[in-house]
């Protein structure tokens, strides 16, 4: 009976179930791990997307809103821009006009200075006839007939010089 | 356990390389962006005309010579507010100067002075009213080279018309020291003293003459350089059918 005792050996089957357990601890513990970075990432990347989401969401609103005032904004530009035409034409007109009026106020106030050479000519003519007549009334004894004709000759052809150029100046006035 | 430990090494490697593809999140939006603008009304003011005119046309001027017994009319161009130059053939023989813009406004010359060395006169306006000024060109404009004339061809409307210069001469009527300038612009009596204009709207010369052919006559700019800049060339001239046409004893106008 003590033989058999001694002769006795344990089961193997203690150890074979301690090396057994370990590989289901193991891939347990690694599927643990793995859930929990799985659910990690996958709550980075929820958080990730709502952020792009949230983001885009912004970004279209404000395109939207941008879209809009472009639009706006071509509606008053195409406006203004007939406007601006409009105006230019309306400018165009003015400068034109403008030039018009310069040119002839220009050409109004040659005519003033000539005519007030004309008319200062023509006091000059009227003096010398004055002048002319007056001499010969007070000194007749110096005057022959020929050289008071040649006196009163020079005058008068000076005269009619600036009846010409009048006539000339109105005629050219139109 | 090997298999376990290189196992675990190559779960935590990959963890770690996914860590490294993963996606950031959105960097947060830019409040305070001011777009800048593409065109600009400001930047382009000087371009802007206040009135419909070019600064070529604001700053010719119509010059009426009330002379001894004759109007005559040329043109002239605003140096500064209260300077401007033209011909001296259209000032000659005269007892008052009067100017007047393009829109205009009438300005009686104080001063007048004019030179032997170039048909060129400086006149000075009592008003300094004139507000846009020819800027003169560094350099006398090369053959072939595009040019404007403004004036008042007739002592009508202000008018543009463009041609090309020719080439160089010499001063066919003897007004000028040294040489003019030919150009296919065409002007008539009353567009001396024109400024002429390159392609950057400075001044490159001076209308004086026309040939035979239908040609212009210009000063070039050099000569009027010369000109500004020595002021003892520039004589006095008096206002009056008394006097004689050119005195020497009086005070050169800059």
């Amino acid at each position: 009976m003590i033989d058999d005792l001694q002769d006795f050996t344990p089961p193997p089957s203690a150890p074979r179930r301690t090396r057994g357990r370990a590989p289901w601890i193991i891939a347990v513990s690694l599927l643990g791990v793995a859930l929990l970075a799985t659910t990690t990432l996958a709550s980075y990347l929820w958080l990730v997307s709502s952020q792009w989401t949230s983001q885009n969401d912004e970004l279209r609103a404000e395109a939207t809103e941008l879209g809009s005032e472009l639009g706006l904004a071509q509606s008053q530009v195409a406006t203004l821009e007939e406007q601006v035409t409009t105006l230019d034409g309306q400018l165009d007109a003015t400068t034109e006009r403008l030039s018009d009026l310069a040119n002839e106020e220009a050409h109004a106030g040659d005519d003033v200075e000539y005519l007030s050479d004309l008319i200062e000519a023509y006091e000059s003519c009227i003096a010398n006839y004055d002048e002319t007549l007056s001499d010969a009334l007070r000194n007749g004894y110096t005057y022959s007939n020929s050289n008071a004709r040649s006196v009163q000759n020079d005058v008068a052809d000076y005269c009619d010089s600036l009846s010409e150029a009048f006539d000339e100046f109105v005629a050219d006035a139109g | 356990m090997r298999f376990t430990r290189i196992a675990a090494a190559a779960a935590s490697t990959m963890l770690l390389a996914a860590c490294g593809v993963l996606p950031d999140g959105p960097s947060p939006m830019p409040s305070d962006w001011v777009p800048t603008p593409t065109v600009s009304p400001a930047a382009r003011a000087d371009a802007i005309s206040p009135d419909g005119f070019s600064r070529a046309q604001r700053m010719t001027l119509r010059v009426r010579n009330i002379g001894c017994g004759f109007i005559a009319t040329g043109t002239g161009f605003a140096y500064d507010d209260s300077t401007l130059i033209t011909n001296r053939h259209v000032i000659e023989d005269s007892r008052s100067i009067e100017v007047s813009t393009y829109d205009g406004t009438n300005l009686t010359a104080t001063a007048v002075s004019s030179t032997t060395v170039a048909d060129i006169a400086i006149i000075r306006t009592e008003e300094s009213v004139l507000r846009s000024f020819a800027a003169l060109a560094q350099e006398d404009p090369e053959e072939g080279s595009v040019i404007t004339v403004i004036g008042y061809p007739g002592g009508g409307e202000l008018t543009t018309v463009t041609g090309v210069v020719l080439g160089s001469t010499a001063d066919p009527l003897d007004s000028a020291v040294g040489k003019v300038l030919v150009t296919s612009a065409e002007v008539e009596p009353g567009s001396s003293g024109s400024p002429v204009l390159n392609e950057s709207g400075a001044v490159v010369g001076v209308v004086y003459a026309k040939t035979d052919d239908g040609n212009s006559l210009i000063i070039p700019v050099s000569t009027l350089r010369t000109l500004l800049a020595e002021t003892s060339l520039l004589v006095p001239e008096a206002l009056s059918c008394d006097a004689p046409s050119q005195t020497t004893n009086g005070t050169s106008i800059p």
